[in-house]
């Protein structure tokens, strides 16, 4: 049981199927064969009067929320009748029924039948994700990057934790530059490391990528130059993070004194 | 207090004895001393000890300070990688009692470890007491 035309020449009614083809006939339906999700959708569909003598009719539609205009029209014999309408595309595809409608005995009656199709074009997938943590590890601890009052000397080892904030797995890579004292753009080039990880991360977890140990000898600015990437075929940098990756300061030995003695005295 | 006074300017303006020498002084007068020691290390505070007493002949060679005659300075050692000269001055107020032969020594507290001892030097202070005379006699007489 389809609902039929909202207005119409007399009452309308629900109706149940019956032959169709009989006095009206869909020559065609145009609709756009794809469209993407917010996009305007523009439908006509040219509906032709079978008979010899005038008749009202109508067009129809299920599948999405649409109203054709004009609401019914007396069509002359064998005249073919355009009706529109628009819609918002859903984020979906969308098979759109249509029914067209003749008036007869003082109610609508159901005639032809057609549908289109309309494919969803899907939105560019846009990458998304985020450095979530850096560490920097040396002497067997951790601090978080930029960490402050390094001791000198130590051996340093990069930990950066990128997390997936898209709603389907990715696979994430890093790339990163560490550079010495006096850090970008000058300094020496420590390390350079760049990797993917094996497999994928889910929605909102993190995958921790792990660098090579490098000295930290020098006193002073250390840099790092670090972007997390997805999309290995055609990597994008989804998140980047230009900045101090720590100072070094040197090593302060342990209060020590010497020489302390009385020079002289005297009476002020 | 860290002060880099240069010695020789402070012993003008007062009677001055370089370590080891005695020196004479009143109650009430106050005796300055200076003291040097090289630090290395994180900036710390201490305070300086410095006090006249008499130091026990035996062992274990205690220094029995007089009490009256001591004074604690604030001092500050800066952060240094290297060994850094400090020249530290410390004004010593004299009380108490009159006597000879104290002896003199300082030390650095509240830094970190043991506290820091200063040789002790012997018999460097004479604190004379009211008006005292000495070898009264006649000498001579004769008309006028």
């Amino acid at each position: 049981m389809v609902a039929g035309p909202l207005v119409g020449a007399g009452l309308i009614g629900p109706l149940v199927a019956i032959g169709t083809g009989t006095y009206t006939g869909i020559l065609s339906i145009s609709a756009p064969a794809s469209a993407s999700p917010g996009e305007l959708v523009s439908v006509e569909v040219l509906v032709q009067n079978l008979h010899s003598s005038p008749i009202n009719i109508a067009v129809t539609a299920e599948g999405v929320d649409v109203s054709f205009v004009p609401g019914y029209a007396l069509a002359s014999g064998y005249a073919v009748q355009a009706f529109t309408a628009s819609f918002i595309m859903p984020n979906n595809d969308v098979r759109l029924h249509v029914w067209s409608w003749y008036w007869a005995d003082s109610e609508w009656h159901w005639d032809d039948y057609g549908y289109v199709d309309i494919a969803l074009i899907a939105a560019p997938e846009v990458y998304a994700g985020t450095i979530s943590r850096m560490e920097l590890e040396h002497d067997e601890s951790r601090i978080n990057i930029p960490a402050y009052d390094v001791p000198q000397n130590l051996r340093g080892l990069v930990h950066i934790w990128g997390r997936n904030d898209m709603s389907s797995n990715q696979k994430m890579g890093i790339s990163w530059i560490v550079r010495a004292p006096p850090g970008y753009p000058d300094g020496p080039i420590l390390e350079e490391y760049y990797d993917w990880e094996m497999f994928t991360t889910g929605p909102g977890d993190e995958h921790e990528f792990i660098g090579g140990r490098f000295n930290l000898d020098e006193v002073g600015l250390y840099d790092i130059r670090c972007g997390l990437l997805m999309n290995p075929d055609n990597p994008v940098y989804v998140h980047t993070y230009y900045g101090d990756l720590c100072i070094v300061a040197a090593v302060v030995p342990e209060a020590e004194f010497r020489g302390f003695g009385i020079s002289e005295y005297l009476s002020a | 207090m860290t002060l880099g006074i240069n010695s020789a300017e402070v012993l003008l303006r007062g009677i001055g004895a370089l370590a080891g020498e005695k020196l004479a002084v009143m109650p009430g007068d106050v005796v300055r001393v200076h003291l040097g020691v090289d630090y290395r290390g994180p900036a710390i505070d201490g305070l300086i000890h410095v006090s006249f007493g008499r130091k026990e002949t035996i062992w274990p060679y205690f220094f029995n300070e007089d009490g009256n005659k001591q004074s604690d300075t604030p001092v500050h050692f800066d952060q240094s990688i290297d060994f850094l000269p400090y020249v530290i001055i410390c004004d010593v107020p004299i009380g108490g009692s009159s006597g000879e032969n104290y002896d003199l020594y300082a030390k650095i507290m509240g830094v970190p470890g043991p506290d820091i001892e200063s040789e002790t030097l012997l018999n460097v202070l004479d604190v004379l007491g009211v008006a005292e005379f000495s070898n009264f006699e006649i000498t001579s007489y004769e008309k006028v």
